[in-house]
């Protein structure tokens, strides 16, 4: 009996957490203001962050708060602030019905479709998360999976350089 | 086993040490502007990929793999690679920043690329396939004050993340059915969708990442923005070296002989490829935007040799990617020479190049011919093996679209040379050729030749390679 209740609860979180992901995801494309979109987002990473958690992946989940919801999004927020983006761009006017719904089900088809696959034919044996040690998670990444590991920081090294490269011509034209 | 064996990965490391080299210079104000010595550099390093061993071992876990078509790949690769920087020695529309920069982040592109032709491990390719995309990604938008250039370099970053992330999830699918991301142990599972739907579905949702940088239809949208919008040097790498990145990962996915379905699609996309990219290629005037549409025909020919599959198709396809290579450098090679200031160049500004310097229009021609896929020349051969393989493996209506494309690129490709050879000029060209330029123009002509006269020592060679990966 105690079983069944912690599973409608365990339901219950679930599909809280699903409503504050799609809630936040429309909220961040629809809105008008870039702050507001940026509210948004937040609220989708907090939802990802919760469902890490209910797949026993607390570390994950820490790592998703700490990085999205903590670092990227402050940087989003000074890049909004400093680029002073005005409103009145040129995608602020209305769009039409027929567009919604052109969107909604570009959105949905493919979400329909993985979605049935998904259910049909997911593996059974998984269906229970089980929670990894971190030291597991460290030494998986430093032998198994050196070399994307390590390409990773080549990657950033790229993207930082790149940056720095792009700002700089943009600052020089004006 | 971490199994390290620096003599297997010379050619990487070389690359390595080169990008080191790039980017002291592009932080020193003395040595900013010394990149002579960059091509000579990348040829030696086709030397250094020829020369080094290509039996089949293992590096990193089992996550890195040298072969015969790791090598082959990693060859053309470097050769692309010291034309397309030969090209761009005199590129003048950099604004501020410096030439080191520039090819530093050509050079990590091709790097990139050089990974992706080794790796054999899924999140190892994403990830190879992203470092050689950012670094395109900020290769594109140097064009002085141009808008054009920022705003296709917007739409490839924003599309190819989108199709990233597809490709991303698209390993979560194969990942949770068939509980492991190494190619050789994938290679050895059930791959038809009555048995695994789910990693079917994963696997076309991972090849989509590779579509797009094929520019196959229905991802071929970019193509004819960045082309057009890039510097011509710029454009002229970017058509070429990603898509052989794309190919060889491709290739080795290919080799699961996974379903019906999922080739039966991919042969659906590359029919409406082929056509769309040549119908809508007869009305363009620019010739790089021209060129756009051309590859995006002719990403639906390298997928014929794919769809066939087997130890020939795949050969074939790889074959076509070293052609395909050859001919669009040809052709980007001259535009840059004709081209004044940096401008994109316009068909009619082809008009009296025969008489204003007939080496280039000679060039173009053999170029031209190729792209049709006239014999003497390596599109001919090219073109002949893939539509062999296709079929062989019982896709007889895709060839049939195929031929009929041939015939209709016929029209576009011989318009060029036709405006190089009949129609009088209306203003003086002038074209300040070089002796280098010119003998470059010819050597990069007689290889597309060579490639079409003798092909049959490098595709014995790629048919066993891809027997290899067969088995």
């Amino acid at each position: 009996m105690e079983n069944l209740e912690y599973e409608r609860l365990a339901w219950a979180v679930l599909f809280g957490h699903i409503v504050i992901i799609v809630v936040g995801g429309f909220m961040t494309v629809l809105s008008q203001s870039l702050v507001r979109a940026l509210v948004g987002l937040i609220m989708t990473l907090f939802g990802v962050a919760g469902l890490f958690f209910l797949m026993a992946a607390p570390f994950i989940a820490l790592m998703q708060i700490l990085i999205y919801v903590g670092a990227v999004s402050v940087l989003i927020f000074f890049a909004i602030m400093l680029t002073s983006a005005w409103p009145g761009g040129d995608e602020s006017g209305k769009c039409s019905g027929r567009k919604y719904i052109y969107a909604g089900v570009a959105g949905l088809v493919p979400a329909v479709i993985l979605a049935t696959a998904a259910i049909r034919s997911a593996p059974p044996s998984f269906l229970v998360p089980e929670e990894t040690e971190i030291s597991v998670l460290g030494k998986f990444f430093l032998e198994d999976f050196i070399l994307p590991f390590e390409l990773i920081s080549l990657l950033l090294t790229v993207a930082m350089a790149g940056a720095v490269v792009l700002a700089f011509e943009m600052r020089r034209k004006k | 086993m971490l199994n390290f064996n620096p003599q297997l990965i010379i050619p990487e490391l070389y690359m390595v040490a080169l990008l080191a080299v790039l980017f002291v210079q592009s932080i020193s104000d003395r040595l900013k502007d010394k990149i002579l010595w960059v091509p000579f550099a990348a040829l030696l390093g086709a030397f250094l990929a020829y020369f080094s061993p290509s039996g089949v071992e293992y590096m990193f876990y089992e996550s890195y793999r040298i072969d015969g078509l790791s090598q082959f790949f990693k060859t053309i690769i470097f050769l692309g690679l010291a034309i397309c920087a030969a090209n761009a020695l005199r590129v003048g529309s950099l604004g501020k920043a410096n030439r080191a920069d520039y090819f530093f982040f050509m050079y990590m592109s091709a790097f990139g690329l050089l990974l992706l032709s080794s790796t054999v491990e899924l999140f190892t390719i994403y990830i190879s396939l992203e470092l050689s995309a950012f670094s395109l990604y900020i290769l594109l938008p140097f064009r002085n004050n141009d808008p054009r250039a920022v705003e296709a370099a917007i739409k490839y970053v924003l599309f190819g993340a989108v199709a990233t992330a597809i490709g991303l999830y698209g390993i979560s699918y194969i990942l949770a059915v068939q509980h492991t991301t190494y190619i050789n142990e994938l290679l050895t599972l059930d791959w038809s969708f009555t048995g695994q739907p789910m990693a079917l579905i994963g696997l076309t949702m991972f090849l989509l990442a590779f579509l797009y940088k094929l520019a196959l239809f229905p991802f071929h949208f970019w193509a004819p923005d960045v082309y057009q919008g890039a510097s011509n040097e710029t454009a002229a790498f970017a058509a070429t070296l990603p898509k052989l990145g794309a190919i060889v990962i491709m290739v080795r996915l290919m080799a699961f002989n996974p379903g019906m379905e999922v080739k039966t699609i991919l042969a659906v996309f590359a029919a409406i490829s082929m056509t769309f990219g040549n119908l809508v290629a007869l009305i363009q005037k620019d010739v790089k935007r021209l060129l756009g549409y051309s590859s995006v025909a002719h990403a639906g020919f390298i997928i014929m040799g794919l769809v066939a599959g087997g130890a020939y198709g795949l050969a074939a396809a790889s074959y076509y990617a070293l052609v395909y290579m050859v001919m669009n450098l040809t052709i980007f090679w001259i535009i840059t020479r004709i081209s004044h200031d940096g401008k994109n160049v316009y068909i009619s500004d082809l008009r009296g190049l025969y008489s204003s310097s007939p080496i280039l229009a000679f060039v173009l021609a053999v170029s031209a011919f190729a792209l049709v896929g006239l014999p003497p020349t390596a599109g001919f051969i090219g073109k002949l093996f893939l539509f062999n393989s296709a079929w062989d493996a019982g896709f007889y209506w895709l060839v049939i679209v195929g031929v009929i494309n041939t015939a209709l690129a016929i029209f576009y490709y011989l318009n060029l040379v036709r405006h190089a050879y009949t129609l009088d000029e209306v203003v003086p060209a002038r074209i300040s050729l070089s002796p280098v330029g010119a003998s470059i123009a010819v050597i990069l002509a007689l290889s597309v030749l060579y490639l079409g006269v003798m092909p049959q020592n490098i595709f014995d060679f790629l048919v066993q390679a891809s027997q290899i990966i067969l088995s």
